[in-house]
Parts: structure tokens; C-alpha cells; sequence
């Protein structure tokens, strides 16, 4: 017998969707180890990648570069398919159909911090109508309402800004990967 | 272009370009919000702000006690009027628009009556009338907190 050998080869572009995604799981996972006073508001800070990859490199490695994370991310800290998970991951598809929309916005008009603050927005509301519809059918949600959009609006403006901040930077790292 | 040579010798304002993002890298924070991000800031501060001013109020028990012991438990969703008897004749408790208050009392002072509306975690006693009603907090099961 002889030993078969597979072999993937792995683009250049599938090498960056994967390095990308891998930031957006150090950011989960690194938020996870935040302690935070109340439950279900964290910062968010994957998607800063998202909304830079967004930017860089289209829609398609976007929506690579989020799922990956939120699967890897759910796999690393113990909640793939639980509730968490599934709530992660109809948040994150619900803000990536509104960034595929929002992008095509007029440049000159909407920036990272609009986008951000849209994505964050659409992804607490998602994740509230889950929780309302599947979750806990019978609790009502309405009092807690506008403190996770207040919270929402405000991670979603402090991510947006760090993207701002961030592609407007210049970015040596970036070049020196395509270089190699 | 190597990457060692675009340590000092490419612009921020020419990257910035390539990225979609027409300000200079040296600006403000004030430059990397567009006009139309300020559009939906405020926006969603509007509604975030609207949710807060027209949020049900969280306490939303009353607890209705005659002589000490509990006479109704209720919420505030339904708006009616209970009257409670006492040894002094009835107490009307009304609950309207998510609010409760003691809308007629044969106490003399009529202390309870003059309180009002109450907001939450307050309650209104009428002593010669032995009725008193509180506001409190719903309470959560235990799957939320």
C-alpha cells in the first residue's frame, strides 16, 4: 500500500480569512475574560474585525471572517450549540445582511462609525427577538429594552470609532503579508 | 512597495484613501464620523431615549392589604377601579395608564389620597381605614437573575 497524501492547498486569501478570523476569536475570547456588572451586554470587540475586513476586503470575507469566529469563538469557550451560540450566531447573520446593505451606502456620507452602530443596533434587537420568541416566551423583555439599545449605542460607537482609528492608520502589517 | 520604506514615507491621508476613508490620519475624532453617521447616532439615540420615556415602569405589583392581610395582588396592565372595604367604609384604589393611586378614602386627613400617584417601591397607607397599597418590583425568576 502506498500512503495517500491530501494535501489543502491554502490561497493566499483563504491564509488572511483565516489569520483575520483568528483576531476576531483572540477579541471573543479576550472579552469573555472581562468581568462585566450585567449580563448579556459585552463590548462586542470582534466586530471591529469584521467592520475592518468589511472595508479592506468585501462583503464575502466579511461574512468568512464573522461566522468563523463566532463558531471557533463558541467551540474555545464550551457554548457551540447552546442557546449562547445560536443567539451569537443569528445576531452576526443578521448584522452581516444589514452591513452587505449598509455598505453600499454613499461612502462619502456613511463611515465605520454608521455601519457599526447600525450592526450593533440590528444584533441586540435579533438577539432580543429570539430571546422573546424561542428563549423565554413567557417573560417580557420590554423593561430591559433600552438599556441593551443604550448599551448597544454605545459599543457601537466606540467600535465604530476604533475602526475610523484604525483605517486611517498606516498599516505596515498588512503590506508586509501580501509582500511575503 | 516593502513595507520598511512606508514607516515615515507614505501618508496617512494616502492609506486612508486606499481604505475608503477620505479624511487625513492626523484628524480628530470628530473627522471619522460622516454626516450620515451622525444621521443614525441620533437617531438611535432618539429611539434609545423614546424607549427609556415610554418604558413600562418595572415595578408593576401592587399589593393591595386590608388590616394586614393581602386583599388583592395584581399588576398594572388593566386599568379598574377595587374598592376595598374597611372598618370606616370603602377605600377606591384605581389603577389607570400603568399607574395606581388611592382615588377616594373615608379617612378624615386624607393623607394616602393626597400622595397620589405612586412611583415605584412607594405605598400608601390609609391607617383609620386600615388599607394600604404598595408598588413594588415584579419579580424575576430565577432564569433571569
Amino acid at each position: 500500500m502506498t500512503a495517500s497524501t491530501i494535501e489543502l492547498r491554502a490561497s493566499l486569501e483563504d491564509r488572511r480569512i483565516a489569520a483575520l478570523a483568528a483576531a476576531g476569536i483572540g477579541l471573543t475570547l479576550a472579552e469573555a475574560a472581562i468581568p462585566l456588572p450585567i449580563p448579556g451586554i459585552k463590548p462586542g470587540l470582534a466586530n471591529i474585525v469584521t467592520l475592518l475586513v468589511l472595508y479592506r476586503f468585501g462583503w464575502g470575507a466579511a461574512a468568512w471572517v464573522s461566522l468563523l469566529r463566532i463558531v471557533a469563538g463558541a467551540l474555545f469557550l464550551g457554548t457551540f450549540l447552546t442557546p449562547t451560540f445560536v443567539l451569537s450566531l443569528t445576531g452576526g447573520l443578521a448584522s452581516l445582511l444589514v452591513l452587505a446593505a449598509a455598505i453600499r451606502l454613499p461612502q462619502a456620507w456613511f463611515g465605520p462609525v454608521g455601519l457599526s452602530l447600525l450592526a450593533a443596533f440590528v444584533h441586540i434587537a435579533t438577539q432580543l427577538a429570539v430571546v422573546d420568541v424561542w428563549l423565554m416566551p413567557h417573560v417580557s423583555l420590554q423593561g430591559l429594552l433600552p438599556w441593551f439599545l443604550a448599551a448597544a449605542w454605545l459599543t457601537g460607537l466606540a467600535n465604530g470609532l476604533v475602526v475610523a482609528r484604525t483605517m486611517n492608520l498606516p498599516q505596515p502589517e498588512c503590506r508586509r503579508e501580501v509582500a511575503a | 512597495m516593502p513595507f520598511w520604506r512606508s514607516q515615515g514615507g507614505i501618508s496617512a491621508s494616502a492609506n486612508a484613501g486606499a481604505a475608503g476613508v477620505k479624511r487625513s490620519g492626523r484628524s480628530q475624532a470628530v473627522h471619522w464620523i460622516y454626516p450620515g453617521d451622525w444621521l443614525i447616532l441620533s437617531a438611535g439615540l432618539a429611539l434609545v431615549a423614546g424607549l427609556f420615556l415610554r418604558a413600562p415602569a418595572v415595578a408593576d405589583r401592587v399589593t393591595i392589604k386590608q388590616s394586614g392581610h393581602t386583599f388583592l395582588e395584581t399588576g398594572l396592565r388593566l386599568d379598574r377601579l377595587v374598592a376595598v372595604p374597611g372598618p370606616l367604609g370603602t377605600t377606591q384604589v384605581e389603577i389607570h395608564g400603568g399607574r395606581v393611586r388611592i382615588k377616594a378614602d373615608p379617612s378624615p386627613r386624607q393623607l394616602c389620597v393626597k400622595q397620589g400617584w405612586l412611583q415605584a417601591g412607594e405605598a400608601a397607607v390609609c391607617l383609620p381605614n386600615r388599607v394600604s397599597v404598595e408598588l413594588g418590583r415584579a419579580a424575576y425568576d430565577s432564569l433571569n437573575y
